[in-house]
């Protein structure tokens, strides 16, 4: 009997939610990844081999969902309703995207004046405001029913506040450099 | 990935970048955003009283198509109807621009924005 295709959360032995422990998820992956790296299979026939190294593929993959938020989020509620987040949509959300158009010309203004406590500032603000999101992400995917509007408002929030983020450590850098 | 010539020109040296008074009444906002690039629009037209956009402004954070696409399409409705303003289709932009398809949907975002610009004009005004 093949056994049916395990989801991400159940090859490391989770159940399928929103929280999750991060550093723990990474101590599983490295125990996991040593358990099948192909090393281990030298002396194996090529078909054990094979196996192993399309188990570490797997197993990184899995991580590199889970890891992220967003992707997890997206990946979650795929799992649980069949609903695909990940294709290019337009959002019409005029008092949330003000907000984030706010945000990035509030970057734009601390990159200019290259104050590198500011930018730290502004990233501990945009950080606050994704683990809220990120709270909020959590009790939703907790509640019965789904709600899907929500939750996909949520997802799209998340995905901006990311992407403020990720254009901080971009400036960062250029700081720094 | 090679940006067009007409793209980096757009990126360059974008057309009409800037913001009207949200709360005047002959100006519409359009506020859109691609949650997959993160991209965030507003688009701004103003109207006069015979329905005809005068100036348009825009800001947009985003890659270069996205700037392009928002720039050009200020560059485009001035001096059409609102309906025509409207009725721009994003494979106008996207052929003028020549972008790649994986960068299609920035002017997916440009169309939605005119459209969402219009609709709040007329809501202002009762339409």
């Amino acid at each position: 009997m093949t056994k049916a295709q395990q989801n991400y959360f159940e090859i490391f032995g989770l159940e399928p939610n929103f929280s999750i422990d991060v550093p723990k998820l990474s101590s599983k992956l490295r125990a996991l990844l040593n358990s099948v790296h192909p090393d281990r299979f030298a002396s194996s026939g090529s078909q054990q081999q094979m196996l192993s190294m399309q188990k570490t593929t797997q197993l990184n993959d899995a991580f590199a969902v889970l890891k992220n938020p967003v992707k997890r989020a997206q990946y979650l509620l795929h799992l649980k309703t069949g609903i695909d987040t990940s294709k290019e949509h337009t959002v019409n959300d005029p008092e949330f995207l003000m907000q984030q158009l706010e945000l990035r010309e509030e970057l734009e203004d601390i990159s200019a004046s290259s104050d590198i406590s500011q930018l730290n500032q502004f990233a501990d603000k945009i950080s606050e405001l994704e683990e809220v999101q990120e709270q909020q992400m959590a009790e939703l995917f907790l509640q019965k029913p789904l709600d899907t509007d929500e939750l996909q408002k949520a997802i799209y929030k998340l995905q901006f506040l990311h992407k403020t983020l990720s254009d901080i450590e971009q400036a960062e850098d250029k700081l720094l450099s | 990935m090679a940006y067009s010539e007409k793209v980096i020109d757009h990126y360059e040296n974008p057309r009409n970048v800037g913001s009207f008074e949200k709360a005047d009444n002959s100006v519409g906002t359009g506020m859109v955003g691609a949650p997959a690039c993160g991209d965030v629009m507003k688009l701004q037209i103003k109207v006069n009283e015979q329905g005809i956009i005068e100036d348009a402004k825009f800001k947009t954070y985003g890659c270069g198509s996205a700037i392009a696409s928002s720039s050009l399409i200020t560059e485009w409705v001035k001096g059409k109807t609102i309906d025509e303003a409207q009725s721009i289709k994003n494979t106008q932009i996207a052929e003028e621009l020549a972008l790649p398809p994986v960068k299609i949907h920035c002017s997916v975002l440009a169309e939605d924005a005119i459209k969402a610009a219009v609709k709040d004009y007329k809501d202002k005004h009762g339409q």
